[in-house]
């Protein structure tokens, strides 16, 4: 779900959202999702289809299709396993792929789900909580294999079948460096969802040769390697490409599949053993007995005659690889009805939700016990086959693709079925229930016209019902929805969200804030995101979302953003405080800025020229796990960021988890703009690595194995960053060395460039200078060119080239090799126009005048209350983003109720304070044009996002299963 | 109730009548004393408990 | 000293009341009381039948068009059991502290109301707000005067149909003297005016072609109750269900004012006509002094005295506060007495309202051909 580095260097480009944005309106809006949308998913789609497939496993709902955030009868708990672990379990109901037509919606087999998620995985022998149809059940044992198959082919834009279930490899896009290729792909699982975005690439040098550089802390030149991997490796999961071009990709994939998983419905029945004799459990004796490999377990029946089920059991422990020895460590009969495990120290279910019905052993005892863990009201599901109540619906068990454990059960339509005005309802799957084994859920679709459907909604088990999800008078051609606050939502949404948030029928969604007594105060907000719930603007005319082409013609979308983040009221001195870097404009292009390439500032068009990058190293630090550490009013007073170099970055442990006994850490670097930088850093030393990835065999196919090859990196890098771990904990990972890239300043002008061709000898002039190529050297490809001022003094001569293939193969990014092409003198600047050809005795020029240049961390000359903020790509340190934001705190009130910004190019105009809430409120473009209050309901802040670039734009992705919540709240009703 | 003329209701007893009135316009004012007393005083608990940082 | 004690004597005892009190309490824990975790409550039951029914543009029928809140429900459940079941004698002592909830209720209520939030609304739309809303209870005032309605009726059925219905009522009931079952009443005669504007304004909207801005402008004017009001606002559109939004809070706060209007034009006949007294001595001795607290309440709030997790927190209490009160209220009211009240006070209200709802769309529609609004 966290997009990869995407986010960087070639910025995913909602081609939908950007064609037909500047065009909506509110009717124009819906016609065109309809008609535009649904030609071009389908020619998108076809690519599949039209190999004679419908499979609709693994693709995401159409373009149109309705999300509603709740239906009364799917759950959303917070759950804790037996060591106490947070296990966040959510429900959703999803249709997609479907069309329709003469009066009929067909859904294809696989069409309708129901899933079932779990925030991260279930194990065994954790007493992992599970909701299947909304019933609280308990993962007791995975049986798991390896899938390998190979010679996988995927067509960029396409999401290619890996397996008839439904797995599919995304190649979402591709790009560049040095002009050689590589691409973000992802990795589907049939319900759709999919973790990260995975940069891979066959042309350039892996992760492993990072051990080569070790430099020394400090700043560095920029290193010439850039390094990607041919092979992601995500613990269970290894996608290794065999061959990755602009167009298409070659894949072998290895990755984890649940064969069958077991789960009991009720709680266990906890009791401590008694050697040599038994404890009744029910009409049932169970017996312990010592024997030398462990405790040879016994259930006789009442009398105590007949054994029913015996076996030597090892008691279970916390250490996960023991899943591995599944049948040592647990007694299960499926036609008893019993799993019996033995656990030592209950007093660990404290921490638990569930304590189980009965514990015979007082609070806080702790010695020497171990006690029998006793479950029934057991069911065994297998992937692929049908759910045991109802033989329509197909069991998928998708797993963590990292941990190779449960993280999701899907149910899913076996067979092809159709819904029309006499037939409007399509039964979901048969819930398993203490007292009424009941259908979950019912879809219903009527009101059909030839090819549109009116009303459409979905019923749950004790019959309440959503809204109607066709949203429009005209009716929906599909009738695709997604119903539930799953963050599964997050991944199958993805190609649309921005198109959903953006959506102006709505207007702008304002939420009511949460008033506190304690408003979260920080004294900068720089590496800080703006509130969830911040208003988000998509679209103001003052700010800038265009199109521009470099002189290759390559189109890219610029676009200006205003972000306000950690502002808050105080309101016993009754004033809005804005921190320091709380108010920041932003302007980003789509991809990446290289020099020459145009860029909007502050409204107006402006040409990059060049700028100063360099590589910033870190060594021997430590960086603890990242939590915001609260007081206990919830205020944040502490948080371990470590900044990076220049400051203008920090490094920040995200998550760690424990994967088969070892510590694996997940870490980014956050920029100034309170993003996180595309890439996901996980580093797991320890584990089977890069170089291990040809050992062991990669033969097509499964193989069944309860002991999983985890593959994890030992050492992380991607494009310019790289950081070799000294030693993970679950607590802070040590840091050998780390370089990631800096930016001290930049240039630009915004006088277009102009291109010529000069002769050797021929002088033009140039601003306030005559410029002559003194010299063009076809033979050594060179060319010298000098300056002259007005009286004919040399001020500048620089020999530009050669030429080679050198040069030339480490075009556009490579610093060295952009200085080879070009020369700059005060604010004129002269670029070889690339590739160069000196054979007919002339070289093509562009000369560029005005040239400004502006440093990193220095006040913005025309209006200095801002700083000058750079932001570097930490892949192939071009310019990013450039942003302007405030360098003293911004106060306003009743009174002082105006800031004007950059030269009037925004306005922040708070319209009615009263001390605590924010009533009304606007921001005014440099046109006067301005937004609706964005204080339609009181707000204790004034954090807002207006306009869509990268930087909004994952802000957004951050916060979407939330804000197309709300939106949907704020569509149906006042509040 | 209907059949009763109006006479006859407030004939015997008048001051009876009076008294009850009486006694209902002291419970009414009682009742605004008690009510406004509850009120303020959950008004201002509330308001303490906020400014002490309780919630 | 004697005077005094016996003017508290009048309050009945810890233990003859207690029976009453529990009553109240437990039916209230019934009815809902927020932030109590207890889920079997008459409110989460017609939270489900609403959520079973289809929902008419997104509102339940239940909690929004049929504007079931906690007023309604519990006067409602009172007024059932009273009518159904009967009420023991034992509990009569205890349920006479309903008007102390009331009275401590209303003076809470003036914790939710900001004079600043008509601000946001433009002067245009503030005029046409205080207009309508003192204009259509003087309207009803003297029509009932017309139609010899008694006074507390029609005064609460100003309240109801002049600012937002139930609410308004409640605030404005102990004032006038209004008895329970006038209060019912009222609430019925709005509600049910609000469902005719629910399905007829709409109409009314598309022929005279109302901009969905005005739409919501009109129906935050014309329709009584608040949950109506953004409803029927939706039934136009979703821009007018949104402006019709903010424009009824604007109505809202100008309930403490409409209250005081009303408790004075309403009651000023019994005392002029009647007894020919000053009108001055009269409000000193009759005037409800708990409306004092209201005041005092009120105004500590718009001077911004209370952060807003306090207000919050008040509203918590406020409710809790009505519902006990209005399950006593409900508890004393037959549905005889509701019965007697008659057909005239819905026809007032239904006439005043109509009156109004004509006015408000002809106004607006001319503001809008003058283009003084959207």
């Amino acid at each position: 779900m966290i997009r990869g580095s995407s986010l960087f260097c070639m910025q995913e480009v909602n081609v939908f959202f950007q064609k037909y944005y500047p065009k909506m309106c509110y009717e124009m809006f819906r016609r065109k999702i309809f008609i535009i949308g649904f030609i071009a998913f389908c020619l998108m789609s076809f690519s599949s289809l039209s190999a004679g497939e419908d499979n609709p496993r693994g693709l995401d709902p159409w373009r149109d299709a309705t999300y509603m955030p709740e239906l009364g009868g799917l759950v959303n708990r917070t759950l804790r396993n037996q060591y106490g672990q947070k296990r966040d379990l959510a429900e959703c109901i999803v249709l997609r792929r479907s069309y329709i037509k003469d009066g009929k919606a067909y859904v294809a087999a696989g069409g309708l789900y129901y899933a079932s998620d779990t925030s991260y995985d279930a194990r065994p022998f954790m007493r992992d909580p599970f909701l299947i149809l909304g019933e609280h059940a308990y993962l007791l044992r995975l049986k798991t294999e390896k899938v390998v198959k190979k010679h996988v082919k995927v067509k960029v834009k396409d999401k290619a079948l890996v397996d008839p279930s439904g797995y599919r490899i995304w190649y979402d896009f591709a790009t560049d460096h040095y002009e050689k290729p590589y691409g973000e792909f992802a990795f589907i699982s049939p319900s759709g969802g999919w973790p990260h975005e995975w940069p891979i690439t066959t042309s350039f040098p892996g992760p492993p040769e990072v051990r080569k550089i070790n430099l020394k802390s400090g700043i560095h030149p920029q290193l010439r390697d850039f390094f990607m991997t041919n092979a992601y490796i995500y613990g269970a999961t290894k996608l290794i490409a065999e061959n990755i071009t602009g167009k298409e990709a070659v894949f072998t994939v290895e990755y984890p599949h649940i064969k069958e998983a077991i789960f009991s419905f009720d709680r266990p029945y906890v009791v401590n053993i008694k050697q040599e004799t038994f404890r009744w459990y029910g009409t049932k004796r169970i017996y312990a007995s010592w024997k030398k490999e462990g405790i040879l377990v016994e259930v006789r029946n009442w009398t105590g005659k007949k054994v029913l089920a015996s076996k030597v059991l090892k008691p279970a422990t916390q250490q996960e690889y023991k899943v591995a020895n599944q049948d040592d460590l647990c007694l299960t009969d499926l036609n008893l009805g019993i799993h019996i495990e033995l656990i030592v120290d209950p007093s660990w279910y404290k921490g638990s939700d569930f304590a189980p019905w009965a514990n015979d052993v007082p609070y806080g005892w702790k010695e020497g016990t171990i006690s029998f863990a006793i479950y029934d009201d057991l069911i065994k599901l297998e992937d692929g086959k049908p759910w045991p109540r109802d033989k329509r619906y197909i069991v998928r068990l998708e797993p963590n693709l990292e941990t190779g454990m449960l993280k999701r059960l899907v149910l899913e339509n076996r067979d092809p079925f159709v819904l029309s005005n006499e037939n409007p309802k399509y039964d979901g799957p048969v819930k398993i229930s203490e007292f009424w084994d009941r259908k979950y859920f019912t879809v219903v679709a009527k009101d059909f016209e030839k090819d549109v459907v009116h009303n459409s909604y979905v019923r749950d088990s004790f019959f309440r019902r959503t809204d109607n999800l066709v949203l429009w008078k005209d009716g929906r051609e599909n009738i695709d929805f997604f119903i539930g606050m799953s963050p599964l939502v997050v991944s199958v949404m993805e190609d649309t969200f921005l198109m959903r948030l953006a959506d102006p029928s709505y207007g702008v969604p304002v939420v009511k804030s949460r008033f506190t007594s304690f408003p979260k105060v920080i004294p900068n907000a720089k590496w800080f995101a703006p509130d969830p719930t911040a208003a988000f603007v998509p679209k103001m005319k003052g700010f800038v979302r265009k199109y521009v082409r470099n002189r290759k013609r390559q189109r890219f979308v610029a676009s200006e953003a205003l972000v306000i983040r950690r502002s808050y009221v105080d309101y016993r001195k009754r004033k809005i405080i804005i921190p320091p870097g709380g108010l920041y404009y932003s302007t980003r292009n789509s991809r990446n800025i290289r020099p020459g390439e145009p860029f909007y500032f502050l409204g107006k068009k402006a040409y990059l020229l060049r700028f100063k990058s360099y590589l910033v190293v870190k060594r021997n630090f430590r960086v603890d796990l990242w939590k915001e550490m609260p007081m206990g009013d919830g205020n944040p007073i502490f948080w371990q960021d470590v900044p990076l170099g220049d400051g203008s970055k920090a490094m920040r442990y995200m998550g760690s988890k424990i994967i088969w006994g070892r510590p694996v850490a997940e870490l980014r670097i956050t920029k100034y703009s309170g993003n996180n930088w595309g890439a996901n850093i996980l580093v797991a030393p320890g584990f089977k690595s890069y170089l291990d990835i040809d050992k062991g065999a990669l033969e097509e196919g499964s193989s069944c194995s309860q002991d999983p090859d985890y593959f994890f990196p030992s050492e992380f890098s991607e494009g310019a960053t790289y950081l070799i771990p000294k030693w993970v904990s679950p607590d802070f990972v040590e840091i050998k060395e780390m370089g990631t890239p800096g930016m001290n300043s930049f240039t630009f002008t915004y006088n277009k460039p102009r291109k010529v061709v000069l002769e050797e000898g021929e002088e033009i002039p140039l601003g306030k200078y005559m410029l002559k190529a003194k010299h063009i050297d076809p033979k050594n490809k060179q060319v010298t060119l000098i300056l002259k001022n007005t009286s004919g003094v040399i001020v500048a001569q620089k020999t530009l080239g050669p030429f080679d293939k050198d040069l030339y193969d480490t075009l556009p990014q490579y610093a060295p090799s952009q200085q080879k092409i070009m020369m700059y003198y005060k604010d004129v600047q002269i670029d070889v126009d690339i590739p160069a050809d000196l054979e007919k005795g002339e070289v093509t020029l562009w000369l560029a005048t005005g040239a400004m240049s502006f440093e990193r961390d220095k006040p913005w000359p025309d209006d200095p209350r801002f700083m000058v903020r750079p932001d570097v790509c930490g892949h192939c340190y071009q310019l990013n983003e450039v942003i302007l934001d405030n360098k003293d705190p911004i106060v306003l009130d009743g009174e002082n109720n105006t800031f004007t910004g950059l030269g009037g190019y925004f306005k922040i105009v708070v319209d009615d304070f009263d001390g605590e809430a924010i009533n009304a409120w606007h921001i005014e473009d440099r046109f006067g044009r301005k937004t609706p209050n964005l204080a339609q309901y009181p707000r204790d802040n004034l954090d807002v996002m207006v306009g869509v670039n990268g930087t909004t734009e994952s802000f957004l992705r951050g916060t979407l299963l939330q804000r197309l919540a709300y939106r949907e709240i704020w569509r149906l009703s006042g509040e | 109730m209907a059949g009763i003329p109006e006479e006859e209701k407030k004939g015997p007893g008048e001051e009876e009548v009076e008294k009850q009135t009486e006694a209902q316009m002291h419970r009414a004012r009682v009742n605004d004393y008690v009510a406004i007393a509850l009120a303020l005083g959950m008004v201002l608990l509330l308001w303490f408990l906020q400014w002490m940082g309780l919630y | 000293m004697t005077k005094k004690s016996s003017m508290w004597s009048t309050l009945p005892g810890f233990r003859e009341s207690l029976p009453g009190l529990l009553a109240l309490i437990i039916i209230g824990i019934f009815c809902e009381l927020p932030g109590l975790p207890w889920p079997i409550t008459v409110h989460n039951l017609l939270h489900y039948i609403d959520q079973v029914l289809p929902p008419i543009y997104g509102e339940g029928l239940f909690t929004d068009l049929l504007h079931f809140n906690y007023v309604v429900i519990s006067l409602g459940v009172g007024i059932l059991i009273r009518n159904v079941v009967g009420v023991p004698r034992s509990w009569e002592k205890g349920l006479s502290y309903y008007s102390v909830f009331l009275h401590a209720g209303i003076i809470m209520l003036g914790s939710q109301y900001l004079l600043r939030d008509m601000v946001k609304l433009g002067t245009l739309t503030i005029i046409i707000m205080v207009v309508f809303v003192f204009g259509s209870a003087a309207l009803l005032i003297f029509l009932g005067r017309l139609l010899k309605l008694n006074d507390s009726l029609s005064g609460i059925l100003a309240a109801g149909f002049s600012m937002c219905g139930v609410t308004a009522a409640v605030a404005t009931a102990p004032m006038i003297r209004a008895k329970s079952e006038q209060l019912a009443y009222a609430i019925a005669a709005t509600v049910s005016f609000g469902i005719f504007c629910l399905i007829g304004l709409p109409y009314l909207g598309r022929l005279f072609g109302i901009s969905q801005y005005s739409f919501g402008v009109i129906s935050a004017t014309a329709v009584p109750n608040s949950a109506q009001v953004i409803a029927t606002g939706y039934m136009y559109g979703f821009e007018a269900g949104k402006v019709a939004g903010f424009v009824n809070i604007g109505r809202i706060v100008l309930i403490p004012a409409g209250a005081l209007f009303i408790y004075f034009t309403a009651m000023t006949r019994e005392v002029l006509g009647g007894e020919k007294l000053n009108i001055w001595q009269t409000v000193k001795e009759r005037f409800p002094i708990y409306v004092l607290g209201f005041v005092v309440v009120w105004a500590a709030n718009c001077f911004h005295f209370f952060p807003k997790p306090a207000v919050f927190a008040m509203n918590k209490v406020m409710i809790w506060f009505f519902t006990l009160s209005f399950v006593g209220l409900g508890l004393q009211t037959k549905l005889s007495d509701i019965r007697k009240a008659g057909i005239r006070g819905a026809i007032v209200g239904y006439l005043a309202g109509s009156i109004k709802l004509v006015l408000a769309v002809v106004v607006i529609v001319i503001l809008m051909k003058h283009g003084y609004m959207e």
